[in-house]
């Protein structure tokens, strides 16, 4: 039987929202969570705000832990095996600092320690990414793009058999980010990538399941991406910028389905072929001010899915108005 | 690891020269106040040891201000080390790759202790010197004055550490931390002799801080332990104004005192920081 690389079993997990110090309010921000990911597999964590992503991924890396339930990672529970989880994981995320005073060599000599790595390997990686000339500048010297390149030389000291990594690519450019996620795609074989990312290239590159989370923090689906990508009849939008705010029955004439996002309006088409036509009316139409097309985008999965299983008796993901976008 | 994070510390502090300016330059003011209050001011005749002779009381007030220039600022960095780290978003870079959050506060405690102790020795020294306090007993007693200055090292390391680890659960530690050092510079004697107090002196002074600042005047200023006390005021438990049996009491407290406290922060640190991570409050400022 295939091991298991991560195992969440009946995960709850509530923090302190208001109350006084004798009646406290708590709110589960994870509820009752549970699903497992094999070894070899990737995935991809998708949902609103307050569906518990980042909550999941801290008490993955070992920085919250959990109240009711078990969480495994490679093969250890985050409770009583925190040590084990720490030596085998490594977390990236655009929070993660380092001290501002300290050299890139200093900083990653200090963590090399911590886990027991060498540091070759991250110069190395920061070499082939063109930091390399930086290893002794101060880390205030550096460049949004080039702390996120620190953060995955860090990350990679540990040699890891799970990352979890909350916005792959953030803050780089797009060669670097085209670099970064083949680098990281030429390791698929050894580390169990668990990112957090609504980027549909980058969902693509690195992995192959998708878990969307519903607000209150359960698990809304969690499946293989290309299976999930076929249950859904849509393939690309049109994003329209009208001129003025107008009513929202004006976009039915287009008989397409839509949704309002802030003041854009966004058409779902399942065809090129539905692409071309609406875009064509689109040119023709004095209330628009510019569109776009593209494919469609994770957001838009997820939306779907919340839309169809939230909303079972809405019209499906067509026509929904303005109110109903705050739920992004 | 602790070793690590000192350096680390001690790498990052030393890029913040004007920071290390002004710690040595308020050391140096208080020295001047206190030689202010000391040719002012006299103390209750017999609170001090004879031995201490007429210029004594400014000799005990220097004493005091250079012990604690040394563990005040260890014990308030260690304080503010946990909010600071997780403002500077470094404290979630720290716990996921094993630096426990001990090793942490442990680590900037003796960064800013051997800081301090430069500093304050560099600023002190010439002061002692003028008075006549670094003599050739002073060089003598030095392996008496290390292990004792250990020992006091070690309980503030635990008591900073203890404090600390309000600042896991609880935010905005930071008058409270004052409060506890403002306080326990008074208890310990740093403005008066702690054995001019009666029987109080015996709670006081079995503070270990207390009875190894007293000790370390007595051997500064005259060279060998004293007997403290005021004749006919302690009579606690046998307690005689010997030598020998302030020696034993200084044993004593620092033994079971930096013991005891050792026993607290660790429990204290691994509850709250287990606490923490439950309540998410453990990078939350």
């Amino acid at each position: 039987m295939q091991e298991n690389v991560i195992e969440v079993q009946d995960l709850v997990k509530q923090f302190k929202v208001g109350g006084g110090p004798l009646k406290p309010k708590y709110e589960k921000i994870i509820n009752g969570m549970s699903w497992h990911l094999k070894k070899g597999d990737h995935v991809a964590i998708i949902g609103q705000n307050g569906s518990g992503k980042t909550t999941l991924m801290k008490i993955l890396a070992g920085i919250y832990l959990p109240d009711e339930g078990t969480v495994r990672v490679a093969g250890h529970d985050v409770k009583r095996e925190l040590d084990e989880v720490l030596k085998k994981t490594s977390f990236v995320a655009p929070a993660l600092s380092f001290l501002k005073k300290l050299s890139l060599r200093d900083i990653l000599k200090f963590y090399g320690y911590s886990i027991g790595g060498e540091i070759e390997p991250a110069i190395k990686f920061l070499d082939d990414f063109g930091a390399g000339f930086m290893i002794d500048e101060l880390a205030e010297v550096l460049s949004e793009g080039q702390k996120a390149l620190l953060r995955f030389a860090i990350a990679l000291l540990k040699d890891p058999e799970v990352m979890l990594i909350d916005e792959v690519t953030a803050n780089l450019d797009v060669i670097k980010k085209e670099k970064l996620l083949n680098y990281l795609a030429s390791k698929k074989d050894r580390i169990s990538f668990i990112i957090i990312d609504h980027d549909v290239t980058t969902v693509d590159r690195l992995t192959n399941k998708l878990l969307m989370l519903k607000r209150g923090g359960t698990v809304m689906k969690l499946g293989d991406v290309n299976e999930i990508l076929e249950t859904i009849p849509y393939r690309y939008d049109v994003d329209v910028m009208p001129r003025r705010l107008i009513k929202k029955d004006y976009w039915d004439k287009y008989e397409q389905p839509w949704r309002g996002i802030g003041s854009h309006i966004q058409f779902i088409c399942q065809t090129k072929k539905e692409v071309s036509e609406l875009t064509t009316k689109l040119l023709d139409d004095k209330e628009v001010l510019s569109f776009t097309t593209s494919g469609l985008s994770i957001e838009d999965i997820y939306f779907f899915y919340l839309l169809n299983e939230d909303y079972a008796s809405s019209e499906g993901i067509g026509r929904i108005g303005f109110e109903e976008t705050t739920l992004f | 690891m602790v070793w690590e994070v000192t350096l680390r510390n001690l790498k990052n502090d030393w890029k913040y020269k004007f920071k290390l300016l002004f710690n040595s330059m308020y050391t140096a003011i208080n020295l001047a106040l206190f030689t202010i209050i000391a040719e002012t001011l006299n103390p209750t005749e017999g609170a001090l040891p004879e031995d201490y002779g007429d210029d004594g009381f400014l000799k005990f007030l220097f004493l005091g201000t250079y012990l604690w220039a040394l563990f005040t600022r260890p014990f308030e960095d260690t304080v503010n080390c946990l909010p600071e780290e997780t403002q500077k978003g470094t404290l979630g870079l720290l716990i996921t790759n094993r630096v426990t959050v001990t090793k942490i506060l442990m680590g900037r405690f003796l960064a800013s202790f051997i800081i301090s102790t430069c500093l304050a020795t560099a600023v002190v020294m010439p002061f002692l010197g003028l008075l006549g306090m670094l003599t050739m007993q002073t060089l003598i007693m030095l392996p008496v004055i290390l292990l004792v200055f250990f020992s006091m090292m070690i309980f503030m390391l635990c008591i900073s550490l203890w404090v600390a680890s309000f600042s896991l659960l609880f935010k905005k530690t930071g008058v409270l931390a004052n409060v506890f050092i403002y306080g326990l510079k008074v208890a310990t004697g740093m403005y008066f002799p702690v054995f001019g107090m009666g029987n109080t002196a015996l709670l006081l002074g079995a503070i270990p801080i207390s009875s190894g600042i007293v000790l370390l005047r007595d051997i500064f200023i005259t060279g060998v332990p004293q007997g403290h006390g005021i004749e006919g005021k302690i009579t606690w438990m046998g307690w005689e104004t010997t030598p020998a049996q302030f020696i034993e009491f200084v044993v004593l407290s620092q033994v079971i005192g930096v013991l005891a406290l050792a026993f607290i922060a660790y429990l204290s640190i691994k509850g709250y920081t287990k606490k923490a991570k439950l309540m998410g409050t453990i990078e939350t400022y």
